[in-house]
């Protein structure tokens, strides 16, 4: 989201802003209520820019881990409060966004990597032991809840995705990405998509692979042996996705919620071989002085 | 993530107290009746079938999900949107095509701005809304109505209750509110395509604000072979409409960031 909002900062204006209020309709009709109406089609122009920049506030708070229970309520109320203005310029990458934003609100996000989990540190000092927090569980159970339904997002989109593609013809007929590599909007490179579609064979592997990875994910991804290869598989999807049809903000929400799938010892390991690798990069600096 | 207790709650290791247990099952049943209700939204927004008024209640708007992306088939034909206007004093302007002027947005950029996908989705909805619509309904959009009361007469035409103007604009593909287009929200569409060829003329024009507008999307076929035809459809043609500005709307804003790709 904090990307997608500084993408289109140059234009805010003319797709959410007092530019775009011929598309008011939707905004004036949608299901959202308060508080995020108050911030609605009927915001001037200097309004909407305390809106907007509140958003991107909220949306780098957030990633930084910076009051994580508050400001993921905030990017939720100011985000959906942006998006909602225009609902022609979105994309499904926003439902994946504000969906996984909602479980995320309930889990403790703010427990690793994240400046609530150095304030805490640093709080505690040397005393590794937290001290009796009564009533903790509460916030255990709601948290393994929200990671719960986050695993149940992820298998049903994928699912769903990969059904509803059996009903057409040209996904297993082997010609649907040709389709959508077409598609001028979805095309910020043609002479790359062209190049894509002309190698042979290539179009129908994507098109009938595509619908396989989206059929088995949910259960390759829950059974631990297949588990790293499907979610390679879906990276390199993703990737491509995100080069060859101009949505990177899409894939980028895609994979924040694959992630939900590696365990938090495989991140842990991840973090120190990160550690080590910096460690060893800075190590010659000063000798080298 | 963690998919286990993250942090040893106090008392861990120690058998669960009766309230845990209780609020633990609660907390589960909670979870399992939210699945099943998305289960049944997003189900029937595949399947085209109307969810029922408490699951759309629990799901809209913070839950609104549909999947179908691409699906069943990715569009074969590309919508083009396309307006030109008339000043008050007669003079009619070209015909200018802003799906077109936006392609140039998404060309050659790692993260196109959003701005480069307005009038396509404006012209995708259109195409579905008229491609659901009977003939003489589509003729009767048709015709010219460069008048105030445009609207009021056209739903008369139509038979459409002023009710039915009051409810949600259904939105394909994104929301999973793809319900069946009626000729109210044709008529609704109609309305919202006068207002942007209202501000682009406009923008565009150098001829100042126009009296009336008229808008066009012309479906072309994506090739995906080098010798493909690529002929052309008028796919939605609505008649003259008058110029209408909706309240907030501010022409200056809509032009500034137009002229960036669209001198």
């Amino acid at each position: 989201m904090l990307g997608s909002l500084l993408v289109n900062l140059p234009v805010r204006h003319h797709v959410w802003g007092t530019g775009a209020r011929w598309a008011r309709t939707w905004p004036d009709d949608d299901a959202w209520g308060w508080p995020v109406t108050l911030l609605g089609a009927d915001l001037p122009r200097a309004g909407f820019e305390v809106l907007y920049a509140a958003t991107v506030l909220a949306a780098a708070a957030f990633v930084l881990g910076w009051r994580t229970r508050w400001s993921g309520v905030a990017l939720l109320v100011l985000g959906s409060a942006v998006l909602r203005l225009d609902p022609l310029a979105a994309d499904a990458g926003d439902n994946v966004a504000r969906i996984t934003l909602v479980y995320l609100c309930l889990a403790r996000c703010g427990a690793r990597w994240s400046l609530d989990a150095r304030r805490e540190r640093r709080r505690r000092g040397d005393d590794p032991a937290p001290g009796p927090v009564p009533d903790a569980w509460v916030g255990t159970l709601v948290h393994n809840l929200a990671v719960a339904l986050l695993v149940f997002q992820a298998c049903l989109i994928y699912l769903v995705a990969g059904l509803t593609k059996l009903v057409g013809s040209t996904w297993l007929g082997g010609t649907a990405v040709a389709y959508a590599l077409g598609d001028h909007r979805y095309a910020p490179w043609p002479g790359l998509n062209e190049l894509v579609v002309g190698v042979p064979g290539l179009v129908t592997v994507a098109s009938v692979g595509s619908v396989a990875l989206q059929l088995l994910f949910p259960v390759l991804v829950l059974w631990r042996p297949t588990r790293a290869l499907v979610l390679a598989a879906a990276v390199s999807m993703h990737v491509g996705i995100a080069v060859l049809l101009g949505l990177p903000f899409f894939s980028l929400a895609m994979l924040s919620l694959d992630a939900v799938f590696v365990r938090d010892a495989t991140w842990a390991r991840g973090g120190a071989l990160l550690r080590a690798a910096l460690a060893r990069v800075r190590a010659p600096g000063p000798a080298r002085r | 993530m963690q998919q286990t207790t993250p942090r040893p709650a106090p008392g861990a290791g120690a058998a669960p107290t009766a309230r845990q247990r209780r609020a633990a099952r609660a907390g589960i049943a909670v979870a399992v009746a939210h699945a099943v209700v998305t289960v049944l939204w997003v189900g029937g927004s595949a399947l085209g079938v109307p969810a029922a008024t408490p699951v759309r209640a629990w799901v809209l708007p913070l839950f609104a999900q549909s999947w179908n992306l691409f699906a069943p088939d990715p569009f074969t034909t590309e919508s083009e949107l396309w307006v030109r206007g008339r000043t008050c004093d007669g003079v009619t302007t070209p015909w200018r095509s802003p799906t077109r002027e936006e392609w140039s947005l998404v060309e050659g950029s790692l993260a196109p701005v959003r701005a480069g996908r307005l009038t396509t989705n404006l012209a995708t909805e259109l195409d579905r809304a008229h491609r659901a619509l009977p003939e003489d309904v589509r003729t009767v959009l048709a015709s010219d109505r460069p008048d105030a009361d445009a609207w009021a007469t056209l739903a008369v035409d139509l038979g459409v209750e002023p009710a039915e103007l009051g409810t949600p604009l259904a939105l394909g593909s994104r929301t999973g509110l793809e319900l069946a287009p009626t000729a109210a929200d044709a008529l609704r569409l109609d309305e919202v395509a006068a207002g942007y060829a209202t501000q682009h003329v406009a923008a565009t024009s150098g001829a100042g604000p126009p009296c009336a507008v008229q808008t066009q999307v012309r479906s072309v076929p994506i090739r995906v072979a080098p010798d493909d035809p690529a002929r052309p459809r008028v796919a939605v043609d609505l008649g003259w409409r008058p110029a209408t500005t909706q309240p907030g709307q501010s022409p200056e804003a809509f032009a500034d960031a137009l002229r960036r790709w669209a001198p």
